[in-house]
């Protein structure tokens, strides 16, 4: 049970790695409705089946609602979007797919030089754990930062938010159902929120590129020369 | 023993491709050329005179006997009975590679004796891809040096022992590298398309289009052959270890596990399509790092 | 603490949500009327309105530490729609940055109140730090402290002017709220560690928002930073009653009074003034601080609320936020105080060289005529920070004269 959870995991890592360099967004989002998948595994897969026996319904109800809502739910909406919004492409994301790929594994490096560092194999599941929902929290930040399309840096909160789910699985976290569903349930508001976000600006802009959205901030009043509207 | 499973495995070689191709045609829903094709294919030609040009050289006469003559050194070299003891096993697996680098190098260098541009430029995608691939092998040869502490054969985990129960992880990684490895290094989709015969898309073909009659024969037998030893290479990479095996069960398990690989190329041809040029060092590069991530969760874990 | 703050949220939230959308159900009306442009419809308008208060009730009265968490990321949805009630350009870029922004935010929160509860289990201090870094900066981008301030100007600026009151005066608060109550669960060996950290960000917040008001040119956004430095104050003060005095009784006293008072005494003020501004709005059509002049030959009682809020604001006697500065100098270190006072002094001459710019002078542009209506909310809100505000400097004025507290 224990290799199956880290292979789990290695896919995970892997789906980080292929998601830097996922250039059409049907392919990122049927990359994020896998992580979504993988992340309704886990819990069950890191379970010490032999030591506790058959774990309580809990953890399976969490496990299902995990896998429908992530794995088949939400990536149906971004899908719904993506062709209301006629995108198939990022086309010239702000960080070019190689180097993001190239982050996205020096990230993962930094991930497991830390979690070598922090020595804390007795308190987690599984040693993999750790380290990869570093990652993927950090693929998810960076997917925000360095893509244009509104989609994908959706996506890319989706991919920081399953990061943050890993580490609850890593570390054996139990917070009852009522609060694993209450947070499934802002993830799913949320993208519901965004996608009717995306669908107006691209109605208001003809376009879902997010560096359109460049009109406010007070940048321009820390320039020297900056004067006062007239 | 061992030589006689080399014997064997120099004679099916041409197979390999066949199995590829029945598995493309069940996924077309076609009947497919059969397995034995390529046999009657190197028959044919074999029969047939071999024109060369006036312009070329001695280099490009003796191409292809010497790449052949060097994949069939490089498949002498591997253990086909999965024993690391194996004489010709301990000389170890970078001359290995180096011999099959040493075929390619000669295929280059006879296309480009030919002058064509066409064979120049595929000489030169294949220089390029193979240059994009050599950190790859050896970044999973590093991985296997570490995991077993040694330089031979022995390295494979179809010959250590317990590789696959103490690092389950690194080796599937490792593996998956390789397997990105042999479908590049043996021009399959998703990086090159054997069947195509659109001249600017072609790699590896596009190199051989003056070659006629055996020649044509020795690199298509060729092909075969490397094909054949790196998917040996692949399955022997993954395997458990048979330790209490017969060495001649070991030897049958080896050669239908590259068949059993021959099918799985086939699938991953039927269901992904030929990635666009410029993409593929990309995708080498995604392959670089999944080596280097096994490293280092072999190191760190 | 915790517990005092939640009482005093608990009253003042009910407060400012019945004042916000009685001026909801007086602005939009003239809003629609005199803007036109496409907007959202209303019924959908008050609906989230009224979630977003449902929701910030249930993250003030949340029972557990995950659950708040859940009722936080809650009040950014359904108040994220609020903010694009015009769907202008502008608006809808406001409402994208404010739902990115803030969802990255309280994912950090997520994430430091996972491992707030797994150090609760092992009882490692290394995972109490970590957990406090990650909610202070997940919290702190919902409260709008520096450097996670960058949604708060767009929103509170493009965002109808209820929404924009009840967003500073109560949203602000609440997630305020998350972190002092992860501040309470904090073991005393990480104590001085968070209370640093919450100093530093406080103490950041303020000179940010003091570097934005100087030059400011927006009256809306000029409100907006007046919030961010008002909650790196609070901030501040509340870090302060943990550090300074944790042993003592009776200047913590002070302390506390001053947090409670300044949080109340901010919600109201900086409602009353984001209702005025939202009038002034109206009836010039532009938030540019340069077109609204002379208010006081044309808007005599806008002209009177806006620079009277203005001055409340800063902390001008008698403001609540007076006694609460004053609490704040006078019990921090000499260097904190300094700073303290040197950055308000910025933070009040930007606030009144626009407070002043606008009422006084001749006017450039005709006001549209606005409902007397509108007035209403502000003018209670307006009396009572003022008796308030006199009632609590008497009451501290005779503290003082008894000779007790300021020693």
């Amino acid at each position: 049970m224990l290799h199956c959870s880290e292979i789990l995991l290695a896919l995970f890592l892997l789906s980080d790695l292929v998601l830097a360099a996922a250039g059409r967004l049907p392919q990122a989002i049927r990359l994020v409705a896998a992580q979504g998948w993988l992340l309704g595994l886990l819990p069950l897969l890191l379970w010490d089946w032999s030591a506790k026996g058959c774990p309580e319904f809990r953890l399976f109800a969490v496990s299902a609602v995990n896998a429908a809502v992530k794995g088949v739910l939400l990536p149906a909406l971004l899908a719904y979007a993506v062709r209301r919004a006629r995108v198939a492409r990022e086309l010239e994301p702000l960080v070019s797919f190689r180097v993001s790929q190239l982050v996205v594994f020096a990230l993962a490096c930094l991930a497991f030089l830390f979690c070598k560092k922090l020595n804390i194999s007795e308190q987690v599941a599984s040693e993999l754990a750790i380290p990869v929902a570093f990652t993927t929290m950090g693929t998810g930040l960076f997917l925000v930062c360095a893509r244009r399309k509104a989609i994908t840096q959706v996506l890319g909160f989706l991919v920081f938010e399953n990061g943050i789910a890993v580490f609850g699985a890593g570390i054996l976290l139990e917070y009852g159902l009522v609060v694993e569903l209450g947070i499934l349930l802002d993830v799913f508001v949320l993208v519901f929120v965004l996608g009717i976000a995306i669908f107006q600006i691209n109605r208001t802009f003809s376009s879902i590129d997010t560096d359109k959205l460049n009109r406010l901030g007070d940048v321009h009043l820390l320039h020297p020369h900056h004067r006062r509207h007239a | 023993m061992n030589y006689l499973y080399l014997l064997l495995a120099l004679v099916l070689a041409p197979v390999l491709p066949g199995v590829v191709n029945q598995t493309k045609a069940f996924f077309a829903g076609r009947r497919g050329p059969g397995l034995f094709r390529l046999y009657f294919d190197l028959a044919k030609l074999m029969r047939k005179s071999c024109p060369r040009s006036s312009t070329s050289t001695w280099v490009f006469d003796l191409a292809p006997a010497v790449s052949l003559a060097v994949t069939v050194a490089a498949a002498a070299l591997f253990p086909w009975t999965l024993d690391a003891t194996a004489p010709c096993a301990a000389v170890g697996v970078v001359p290995f590679f180096y011999l099959l680098g040493t075929g390619r190098f000669f295929t280059v260098l006879g296309a480009l004796d030919t002058g064509s541009a066409f064979e120049g430029m595929g000489a030169s995608r294949e220089v390029q891809f193979s240059a994009l691939v050599e950190p790859i092998v050896f970044v999973v040869l590093g991985f296997l040096v570490l995991l077993t502490g040694e330089t031979s054969f022995a390295l494979l985990s179809g010959c250590a022992a317990g590789s696959w129960l103490a690092h389950p992880v690194p080796l599937a990684l490792a593996g998956l590298a390789f397997f990105a490895i042999l479908l590049s290094e043996n021009c399959r989709v998703p990086f090159d398309d054997p069947e195509t015969h659109l001249e600017l898309t072609m790699i590896h073909e596009a190199m051989i289009l003056d070659n006629a009659g055996p020649d044509l024969a020795y690199i298509l037998y060729g092909a075969a052959l490397k094909f054949t030893v790196l998917a040996a290479f692949f399955v022997a990479l993954l395997l458990p270890r048979l330790g209490a095996a017969a060495a001649p069960v070991r030897g049958l398990v080896l050669l239908a596990g590259v068949l059993a690989t021959g099918v799985l190329v086939g699938v991953v041809e039927s269901i992904m399509a030929r990635m666009r040029f410029l993409k593929t060092p990309q995708v080498l590069l995604g392959a670089f790092m999944i080596a280097l991530l096994a490293i280092l969760l072999f190191v760190l874990f | 603490m915790s517990f005092l703050l939640q009482q005093t949220l608990l009253v003042l939230t009910p407060v400012l949500f019945l004042a916000d959308l009685v001026q909801s159900l007086f602005y939009l009306p003239a809003a629609d009327r005199l803007e036109g442009g496409d907007h959202m419809p209303r019924r959908i308008y008050y609906a989230c309105f009224c979630a977003f208060y449902g929701a910030m009730m249930f993250a003030l009265l949340a029972p557990s530490l995950p659950l708040m968490w859940v009722a936080v990321e809650l009040t950014t949805l359904v108040s994220a729609p609020l903010i694009a009630y015009h769907r202008t350009r502008e608006s809808l870029e406001a409402m994208w940055k404010y739902l990115l922004i803030c969802s990255v935010g309280i994912g950090l929160a997520l994430f430091g109140t996972m491992l707030v509860l797994h150090a609760q289990t092992t009882g490692d201090a290394n995972w109490f730090k970590a957990g406090f870094v990650f909610v202070l900066a997940g919290y702190g981008t919902k409260t709008g402290l520096a450097p996670f301030h960058t949604w708060l100007p767009d929103a509170h600026s493009e965002a109808p002017a209820p929404v924009s009151a009840l967003l500073s005066g109560a949203l602000l608060n609440c997630s305020f709220f998350a972190i002092v109550r992860f501040r309470e669960v904090m073991p005393d060996a990480v104590a001085p560690f968070c209370d640093h950290a919450m100093v530093g960000l406080g103490i950041l917040s303020v000179l940010v928002a003091a570097v934005f008001m100087v030059r400011q040119t927006d009256y809306k956004r000029l409100l907006a930073y007046s919030s961010v430095e008002h909650m790196g104050l609070i901030t501040a003060l509340f870090a302060l009653y943990h550090m300074t005095f944790s042993g003592q009784s009776r200047p913590t006293d002070i302390l506390t009074c001053a947090l409670l008072a300044h949080v109340v005494a901010h919600s109201l003020t900086k409602t009353l003034l984001f209702q005025t501004a939202g009038n002034l709005l109206l009836a010039f059509g532009t938030r540019a601080i340069a077109a609204v002049q002379g208010l006081g030959v044309s808007m005599k009682a806008h002209a009177a609320l806006w620079i009277c809020g203005t001055v409340l604001i800063c902390g001008m006697p008698p403001s609540v936020l007076f006694l609460s500065e004053l609490g704040l100098v006078a019990t921090a270190p000499v260097w904190l105080a300094a700073t303290v006072l040197l950055l308000l002094f910025a933070v009040f001459a930007a606030m009144a060289r626009v407070g002043l710019a606008m009422t006084m002078g001749r006017p450039v542009a005709r006001p549209r005529p606005l409902p007397r209506r509108l007035l209403v909310v502000p003018g209670i809100l307006f009396a009572v920070v003022v008796v308030g505000g006199l009632a609590a400097c008497g009451v501290c004025a005779s503290l003082v004269l008894k000779g007790g507290y300021f020693q």
